[in-house]
């Protein structure tokens, strides 16, 4: 299991929460924290499909909604996103951001109606959505700068920031 | 026979407030029960079932002892609530004393009140407050205190909560739940 993956327990605080058909909706200042993830928004509903041990899904709503994915090794930059609208699923760590989406890690950042981001994996897709307008702003270090090797590229030609 | 007429007579008079509570006396907030004032009517192993418009059951009441006062409070000992309706069915509260403050139809359960019930997902919980209302009137159990709620996979901490008598939905207010999730 990899130490990055937010499993284990969560907590969320909001101003109200109500159970209501299966789903239990958070609603004012909601700040959801586990491990490694912090996400903020105006509503959060978090359902489990699958009873209390199953995996979840929680939609987060805000103007905007937030997420802070904390680096684990000093390696990593920590990796910040806004939308109006995030989701993310346990099962797979993914995060989905939605309405204009955008997501900053260092100076690197990508703008687009709609960005995935995976938790484990640290990787970015981006889609521009019918605006057909992804905006990638990579920052190229200085030149004779030392440039680190890019990590091997084992999956789908996802862009690299 | 007297005696027998006289318990239904006490019943029919507990079981009048708590349903219909037209009483006249002003809504006094230091009720009569609380001030130590000797009681109009006393019963011992009350039993009373709440039932809806079809006759099904709802909430089930049992105390060990009820002192009922002329300003029209009541005061209970050792009590025990059970909710009857509803997919969480059932639940129960628990407290060693409850008061009806004049004028009103709903029982304050005083700490420390202790609850066996289920998440409407039907995992069970326990449940523990200073202070809870069922309120027969609008067939809702609440508190304006603090309650806390443990279950196996999650737990809440809230300043305040509310939730019908058949526990379809769950109102919890500055709410702080731990997820003890696995994926």
């Amino acid at each position: 299991q990899s130490p990055v993956r937010p499993s284990g327990p969560i907590t969320i605080t909001a101003k109200s929460g109500e159970w209501q058909d299966g789903v239990m909706i958070y609603s004012g200042d909601v700040l959801m924290k586990s491990k490694t993830l912090e996400l903020r928004g105006a509503r959060l509903e978090l359902r489990q499909p699958g009873g209390n041990r199953a995996p979840y899904e929680i939609t987060l709503t805000g103007e905007p909604a937030s997420l802070l994915h904390a680096s684990e090794t000093p390696a990593e930059l920590p990796v910040e996103a806004r939308a109006s609208r995030i989701v993310y699923r346990s099962a797979n760590q993914d995060v989905e951001l939605s309405g204009s989406a955008r997501l900053l890690r260092g100076k690197d950042e990508i703008n687009g109606e709609k960005v995935r981001y995976n938790v484990p994996s640290r990787r970015v897709q981006a889609d521009g959505g019918d605006a057909g307008q992804v905006r990638i702003v990579i920052d190229v270090p200085e030149e004779g700068a030392a440039i680190s090797p890019p990590k091997p590229d084992k999956s789908s030609p996802a862009p690299q920031p | 026979m007297a005696a027998r007429l006289l318990l239904g007579l006490l019943a029919l008079a507990l079981s009048a407030w708590l349903l219909v509570g037209d009483f006249h006396a002003p809504v006094d907030p230091v009720a009569e029960a609380a001030q130590g004032f000797a009681p109009r009517y006393s019963l011992d192993q009350l039993k009373l079932l709440r039932t809806d418009e079809t006759g099904q059951p709802v909430l089930a009441l049992s105390a060990a002892h009820a002192d009922y006062f002329d300003d029209g409070s009541a005061e209970l000992k050792t009590i025990e609530a059970r909710g009857l309706s509803g997919l969480a069915a059932p639940w129960q509260l628990q407290s060693p004393r409850g008061l009806v403050p004049v004028g009103e139809q709903r029982l304050q359960l005083q700490a420390p009140v202790t609850g066996l019930g289920r998440w409407p997902d039907g995992e069970p919980l326990k449940l523990s407050a200073s202070q809870v209302w069922i309120d027969d009137q609008h067939k809702r159990i609440e508190s304006a205190q603090p309650v806390a709620i443990e279950s196996e996979s999650r737990s809440a901490t809230a300043r305040s909560f509310s939730a019908p008598f058949n526990a379809a939905s769950l109102q919890l207010n500055s709410v702080e739940m731990r997820y003890a999730l696995r994926d």
